[in-house]
């Protein structure tokens, strides 16, 4: 099987990080035409647009502190 | 582009044990949260079980930041983190193949879509159908990741992931054609 990534046009890739491995033509373009494809994209948006819970801001800070409490030492100079 | 350029794939910090490492690697988990919240709903398919396993992800990162290569992708790696965490627990506690309790309810009383406009909400259900490395594998793809880093984070060759992407593609439409695939929800990929 040729597991090789396949050449894009410019335009088809002109936002993808240099050097990164494009996807294949007929992925792009069976993702763009796709309804299921585009339903999923909604479905990733609509969960990134949420407000994030505050648990998720107060979570490093508190492993922070229990990793201090764990090794005072650790924050010595 | 620099060493130093962050961008949504390829995003860079300063060697660990330079001053700045900890505070960097800090704000690249607060602006990835968001990216970890939807890939971990798309795979448990239960916004609660969801944040639970985000979070869970996100403590794991946070205490192994030191061992986060710079130079290599952060995306692929935490996410790396989330699904392997998604897998063990799974596999341990087989408490995130379920659904939303509001979406299963309207699983029992509605239909795959049949012919009008996609619902988000069948495709959710339909999501929970497939198996989960295609599941994985398709979420990874529509949020915007290339093939190679589709393998990183899942730590197959990149036909394999083509092949879950084809399979899973084919299996969620079949889904919401109203015509279900036989294959069920698997909690470790094979």
């Amino acid at each position: 099987m040729n597991d090789e990534p396949v050449a894009v046009p410019a335009a088809d890739h002109e936002a993808a990080e240099p050097g990164a491995v494009p996807r294949a033509p007929d992925a792009r373009l069976a993702s763009a035409k796709d309804p299921i494809a585009l339903g999923l994209r909604r479905l990733w948006a609509g969960v990134e647009q949420e407000t994030v819970p505050e648990d998720f801001f107060r979570i490093l800070d508190d492993i922070d502190a229990r990793a201090t409490e764990a090794d005072p030492a650790a924050n010595r100079p | 582009m620099t060493a130093e350029t962050l961008t949504p794939t390829t995003q860079r910090v300063r060697p660990a044990g330079q001053p700045d490492h900890e505070r960097e690697m800090r704000r690249l988990l607060v602006e990835i949260i968001p990216s970890l919240r939807a890939f971990a709903r798309g795979l448990c398919g239960n916004r609660d079980l969801a944040d639970d396993l985000a979070q869970e992800a996100l403590a794991k990162a946070w205490a192994a930041r030191n061992s986060f290569q710079p130079g290599t992708n952060f995306r692929a790696w935490i996410f790396r983190i989330l699904r392997n965490h998604f897998y063990t627990t799974a596999v341990v506690q087989k408490r995130f193949i379920s659904l939303d309790p509001e979406v299963a309810e309207r699983t029992l009383t509605s239909l795959p879509n049949q012919g009008g406009e996609l619902m988000l909400e069948d495709l959710q259900r339909g999501l929970q159908t497939l198996a989960a490395e295609q599941r994985e594998a398709l979420l990874l793809m529509e949020s915007g990741m290339q093939w190679n880093e589709i393998a990183e984070v899942t730590g197959v060759p990149l036909g394999t992931v083509k092949s879950r992407i084809t399979r899973g593609r084919a299996a969620l439409r079949r889904y919401m054609d109203g015509t279900p695939d036989d294959a069920a929800p698997a909690a470790r990929p094979g």
